[in-house]
């Protein structure tokens, strides 16, 4: 078995995480609210309340405690002089090595929500792929982008 | 420098008249009928008016693309410059593009018909900038010589390019004296298709087609077994005769379908041949519309070779090659290189066209313990379909359930092709959709590698790998899975860059 990548994301990105599931909760909510009104209305077969109840205790159950969860525990990440690695995955985890002759551009970007808790997501590109880390803090995001970029140039020399 | 001013040849006026004229031709006929066919040229006619109005404008239409098609050709021009290639051209506003001789990857040849009645050629001149998969400049139509005065232009360049740096480098003059002639003459052929393989080739093409209106053939055989009477009692004739017509129509369909597929593919492919100059290869075919690309050896990223099951049964495989950059054709990221070999021929061309290459590599295959996993991976999202489609369209529907067993033999069928191999810089992925597709590339040309696992595959100790290179302007990949963990993550370690371990010690 190899050694996993050493760094989880920051403890506040599940945090981040949990908060857009709520709002995806809430257009389900609204969804399941307009599945419902139509019911009432049109006379459709009772049980279809007890689905949409179903499906929203199911989302607040998995989509916003276990799910986060258990991606948070598979997120890693490790940052080395010749590679960068990474494992995420939910039921399936998966792991990524992206050797640093290969990256061509490091962005990060940062919505609203991730700014609140001083948050930032990193993209880094090769020619073919893109892979994201998803919440670091932002003094991470900088050291990394500016690391990354410095290594990925020496790298570039050598080929 | 010669500023010497070269002009498109004045077809060009009329391909580029007749290609707006047919970009418009749909939408206008749609606006002339879309309110029905109220035209007239009678004078007492109601319409009669509306019917002047509407020529008139179709006149002006047509007369302000000609105009347009005249003054484009006129302000478009070229010239050689400073070892650039530089172009003017613009109908309101003046552009300019320069671009640099050192700078062109690929020069592609078109001859449409326009082109051969006077024997012209379109060329698109292709350089790594990533613009979309489109070229960095066309010349709609020149005739052959501009197009070779413009090779030679850049291979005078690109000679200048090479005696600098090897005086820099300080090598003896000998071997800048033995360039030119190198440069000049070194086309050799690689391969050309024999018009048997061409036919052949033109036949297997719709493959999928032929298989059809066979399987077609033999189900209605099956009409005899059905008991129609029984099931249908009064409207059993009726819906024979319904099933046997669309069984026929169907096949007469796919039979028109293949043979002008089959006309399509031996009119694109005739002359196919292959050549390779110094670090360049070249493809050229077509029967009515010539074409020619140039590929780059060195922005070749990866090789597949692939065999259909009707081609493989006979021997046959197709070499397609992944190229960095937008050397295809438009929307076509891979380029074929050779459409149809026997394998062995394909492999030996390879051989002498990548030599640092090998082809012969024993592959690892897939564990035993891993075939259950291939014999059930179609079933888990085509059984749902199969019930619902059964349930929707009884009892015809229940012919699906012979997709079932189809699908686990492909499952198996695909255990037994998978595989791969690596060698010091190489990695060899065999895998099989229902083709089979041996992917070859070199760990340089590897974007990234992806090893994933499932918590079921886990505790069987399997995992699945994804390889990732570029391929025109985007990426491709190429996935193995179900092969056992610990060999995967030996690939994993091979790819992973080699310093790593004293790195990680000072870390």
């Amino acid at each position: 078995m190899i050694s996993q990548p050493k760094y989880h994301i920051s403890k506040k990105g599940l945090k981040v995480w949990r908060i857009h599931a709520v709002f995806e909760f809430f257009i389900l909510l609204l969804f399941a609210a307009a599945v419902s009104v139509l019911t009432f209305f049109f006379d459709w077969p009772e049980w279809i309340y007890a689905i949409c109840l179903g499906v929203l205790i199911a989302d607040v159950f998995f989509g916003i405690y276990l799910f986060p969860k258990i991606r948070w525990n598979h997120w890693r990440y490790e940052v080395r002089e010749q590679e960068i690695e990474i494992q995420q995955g939910l039921f399936i985890i998966k792991r990524t090595l992206v050797p640093m002759v290969r990256v061509q551009h490091v962005d990060t970007s940062q919505g609203p929500i991730l700014k609140h808790y001083c948050l930032a997501s990193m993209s880094i590109s090769t020619a073919a792929t893109i892979h994201t880390i998803p919440a670091i803090t932002e003094q991470e995001a900088d050291q990394l982008r500016v690391r990354i970029s410095e290594l990925a140039r020496v790298a570039e020399d050598d080929v | 420098m010669s500023k010497e001013v070269n002009h498109l040849h004045p077809i060009a006026m009329v391909i580029s008249f007749f290609a707006s004229l047919k970009s418009i031709i749909i939408p206008g006929i749609v606006i002339l009928l879309g309110r029905g066919f109220h035209y007239s040229l009678h004078p007492d006619s109601q319409y009669f008016i509306n019917t002047l109005i509407t020529f008139a404008v179709i006149f002006f239409v047509i007369f302000f693309i000609l105009m347009t098609a005249i003054i484009k050709w006129k302000r478009f021009v070229y010239w050689f410059e400073d070892e650039e290639l530089r172009i003017e051209y613009g109908l309101f506003v003046k552009k300019k593009r320069y671009i640099p001789f050192e700078r062109i990857q690929s020069l592609n040849y078109k001859e449409g018909i326009y082109h051969r009645l006077f024997k012209l050629v379109k060329v698109s001149i292709e350089t790594a900038a990533d613009s979309g998969g489109k070229s960095e400049a066309d010349l709609i139509a020149i005739t052959r010589a501009q197009a070779e005065a413009i090779e030679q232009e850049m291979k005078k360049t690109k000679l200048r390019m090479i005696q600098q740096s090897t005086q820099e480098q300080g090598i003896d003059q000998k071997a800048i004296v033995s360039e030119p002639t190198e440069l000049e003459t070194n086309r050799s052929i690689i391969h050309r298709m024999s018009t048997k393989d061409l036919l052949v080739l033109a036949t297997t093409s719709s493959g999928i087609g032929v298989v059809f209106s066979g399987l077609a053939a033999i189900t209605s055989q099956f009409d005899d077994w059905i008991p129609y009477e029984r099931i249908y009692g009064e409207l059993q004739s009726f819906i024979r005769f319904g099933v046997f017509m669309i069984v026929i129509a169907v096949l007469i369909f796919l039979l028109v379908s293949w043979v002008v597929s089959v006309v399509i593919t031996f009119v694109n492919h005739y002359g196919f041949t292959v050549e390779k100059e110094e670090d360049k290869l070249f493809i050229s075919k077509g029967l009515l519309e010539k074409k020619r690309i140039t590929i780059p050896m060195k922005r070749i990223q990866g090789i597949r070779i692939v065999e259909n099951p009707l081609r493989q049964l006979f021997g046959y495989a197709t070499v397609v090659i992944e190229s960095a950059g937008s050397s295809g054709e438009k929307g076509e990221q891979k380029i074929v290189m050779l459409p149809l070999v026997k394998k062995q021929q394909g492999v030996v061309i390879l051989e002498k066209l990548f030599p640092e290459e090998q082809w012969h590599l024993p592959l690892h295959h897939a564990p035993k313990r891993a075939l259950l996993r291939y014999m059930f991976r179609h079933l888990y999202w085509l059984t749902p379909i199969v019930a619902v489609v059964s349930y929707i369209t009884f009892p015809y529907g229940l012919w699906s359930i012979l997709l079932l067993p189809l699908a686990l033999l492909l499952g198996i069928w695909q255990h037994r092709s998978a595989g791969y191999a690596i060698s010091n810089q190489q990695l060899t992925i065999v895998y099989r959709g229902v083709s089979k597709i041996t992917f070859v590339t070199s760990k340089k040309r590897l974007q990234a590698i992806s090893l994933s696992q499932s918590y079921f595959a886990k505790r069987r100790d399997l995992a699945t790998i994804t390889v990732h290179i570029m391929s025109g302007s985007s990426g491709s990949m190429a996935t193995i899975k179900h092969f056992d963990q610990v060999a995967l993550e030996k690939v994993f370690e091979w790819y992973r860059p080699k310093s790593h371990g004293s790195i990680d010690a000072k870390e």
